[in-house]
């Protein structure tokens, strides 16, 4: 074009490549070059050990453990919080009397205050959930001694100290968290669809909740295969949630452990072995392609046009 | 973004998606079906109403009690309001040093996240040249991979470069990985602008990079706004990056960011050990937690926007 147009491109293009090369790019890389390595992370030497650390990974029955509870999650928490984002999207824009015409009354006031916990840090979210668990006078603590019962004797040491309860009790902080979220995601699709579509069904007699089955989730699907795939990454991390609710996995004896928070101690906790971290690092990164490419196979369906 | 509780033509209902306030609700008819209709899907809707907001509620009202208050009447009001809670938060438990950090943070994040990727996504987006479609592709495959699988490496190289432990560090990471969807959504961004703008601008006389920050950038300003409000709640709620990077520097964890020196303080509180230090931790949460509750109340139409554009993306 003008002239003077390789020295712009260059000054503007060369500062955030840069940046993004040096910190984003090459640590990714640099990754699965450690994760062949036995390297510490305090010495400067190192000897490339081939796939040992994978091997040892998958010998390694505290990740299995770590793994497996990742996957309890994977299948609950995109369940629970897909349910209710799609049940609350639903009343809010169409959940008025007729099903076509309008959404229940107040519902500016709900899609603001449903959206509140997903604007807060995690990590907030999880100190609160930890003081409304506690067993010292938590919130639910007194709340269930003001209708009689004890939380001690219902769940004995709490929610976040029962090795069968604690990954249960991090799962609706999750769910609180997020359902706000994917509820205002899928009243923006929801509003995507010709209302002439919920009329017709209206003159043939359709329900509010055939018409929630036949029309409108074939048609916001899109949106909900996005979501699923979100969820799941969000379902295989954890950690900010874990780090504070499960104290870094261990709490309950590591009844709350997951991929992250292992991964988290094997690297930065009392014996680091960086070498070991990066295997499990490239091993959580293989998941969540996988998750990824499965989703959309799995819930792959014709793409309607509307 | 509102919803659109009467009716409308698909046409005129995206195109006003996101850029008109909601007309007023239809006049309700409170008739026996109606009520009862309506009813049950409101109960529904008030207790999940209940449960986001009482919790939050509870904080807030732990705040202003002493700490044997919170034990003796949890659902109560505070006998007196302590609001010397706040400060002794504020200045005994470092909190406003971790928020002075913060805010010091994200404020300098945010606005090089802005510039950078709109540089880079204004040449991307309308500059030709060999490399181009290369260079944006390698700025999305970052938006694919998790961070913890830079997060082992990642001490190193900001180790390397003397980054390690200190805030500079920390708002040139942030950066870094703001900037893939940043770019990816400034690109689209600039591409949507009309040419004849910069056309127009050359034949004026201007440079490239007059060009740009007199005419482009002043256009780009509603897709600046939401990547800001997008990268400031992102980059206000990391806690994974400071807790790695950002170790503590001496005992009072001066270079500490509030979500790291919260979890911090929380990992460390027992209802028993001092005076108020439960509800200096409540304090501290709602300290944490106004910032961005008010800009999301402030900027809700763009919070939504651009938080669902990102899971889109």
């Amino acid at each position: 074009m003008r002239k003077g147009r390789v020295p712009f491109i260059i000054t503007f293009l060369a500062p955030p490549l840069l940046l993004y090369v040096v910190f984003v790019l090459s640590p990714f890389v640099q990754g699965i070059q450690i994760s062949f390595t036995n390297w510490t992370g305090f010495t400067p030497n190192f000897d490339y050990v081939g796939f040992q650390n994978y091997t040892a990974l998958i010998g390694d029955s505290a990740w299995w453990h770590a793994v497996t509870n990742n996957l309890k999650l994977l299948i609950v928490i995109p369940i629970v919080t897909l349910a209710l984002a799609l049940a609350f999207a639903t009343l809010l824009t169409r959940g008025g009397t007729g099903g076509t015409q309008h959404g229940l009354a107040g519902q500016r006031l709900y899609r603001v205050v449903y959206f509140f916990p997903q604007v807060i840090p995690v990590v907030i979210v999880a100190i609160m959930f930890q003081f409304i668990y506690s067993t010292q006078s938590g919130l639910l603590q007194q709340t269930l001694d003001f209708i009689g019962i004890d939380l001690l004797e219902l769940i004995p040491n709490g929610p976040l100290g029962n090795r069968d309860f604690i990954l249960w009790a991090i799962v609706i902080a999750a769910v609180w968290s997020t359902v706000g979220f994917y509820m205002v995601l899928f009243i923006a699709g929801m509003q995507q669809i010709p209302r002439e579509f919920f009329e017709a069904a209206a003159i043939d007699g359709a329900g509010r909740v055939r018409m929630f089955f036949h029309l409108t989730l074939p048609l916001l699907w899109g949106h909900v295969q996005v979501s699923l795939v979100h969820i799941g990454v969000g379902a295989l991390d954890m950690f900010a949630l874990m780090s504070v609710m499960a104290r870094n996995g261990v709490s309950a004896d590591y009844g709350g452990d997951v991929m992250a928070t292992q991964l988290y101690r094997t690297a930065f906790a009392l014996n680091s072995q960086f070498g070991y971290a990066s295997a499990m690092a490239t091993m959580l990164l293989g998941f969540s392609v996988l998750l990824a490419v499965l989703t959309f196979r799995i819930t792959r369906r014709e793409r309607l046009e509307y | 973004m509102t919803t659109l509780p009467t009716p409308t033509s698909p046409a005129a209902g995206s195109a006003e998606r996101g850029h008109s306030p909601a007309p007023a609700p239809p006049p309700a008819r409170f008739t026996g079906a109606r009520i009862l209709s309506d009813g049950i899907p409101q109960v529904f809707l008030i207790a999940w109403g209940l449960l986001v907001v009482l919790p939050m509620l509870w904080v807030l009202i732990s705040s202003l009690k002493t700490n044997r208050e919170i034990f003796t009447s949890p659902f109560g009001l505070p006998e007196t309001w302590e609001f010397g809670t706040y400060v002794d938060a504020w200045q005994t438990a470092n909190i406003g040093r971790f928020f002075f950090n913060t805010v010091v943070v994200v404020v300098c994040g945010v606005l090089l996240t802005l510039l950078f990727s709109s540089m880079a996504a204004y040449v991307l987006a309308r500059y030709e040249f060999p490399g181009n479609r290369f260079i944006y592709y390698l700025f999305l495959a970052g938006m694919m991979f998790p961070l913890f699988l830079a997060i082992v490496p990642l001490v190193k190289v900001t180790q390397n470069l003397g980054l390690y432990q200190n805030l500079v560090g920390l708002i040139i990471v942030y950066v870094a990985f703001s900037l893939p969807f940043s770019v990816f959504f400034l690109t689209a961004f600039f591409q949507s602008l009309p040419k004849e703008l910069a056309e127009a601008a050359f034949i004026d006389g201007a440079g490239h990079f007059r060009t740009f920050f007199q005419i482009m950038l002043p256009l780009a300003r509603p897709g600046l706004i939401s990547i800001g409000v997008f990268n400031f709640l992102g980059q206000w709620n990391q806690y994974m990056l400071p807790l790695v990077l950002n170790t503590p520097k001496d005992d009072e964890r001066s270079n500490f960011l509030l979500t790291q020196g919260l979890a911090d303080l929380a990992l460390r509180t027992r209802y028993e050990s001092s005076a108020t230090s439960v509800a200096e931790m409540f304090a501290g949460l709602v300290i944490a937690m106004i910032p961005v509750l008010a800009v999301y109340i402030v900027f809700q139409r763009r919070v939504e926007e651009g938080l669902t554009a990102g899971a889109l993306k």
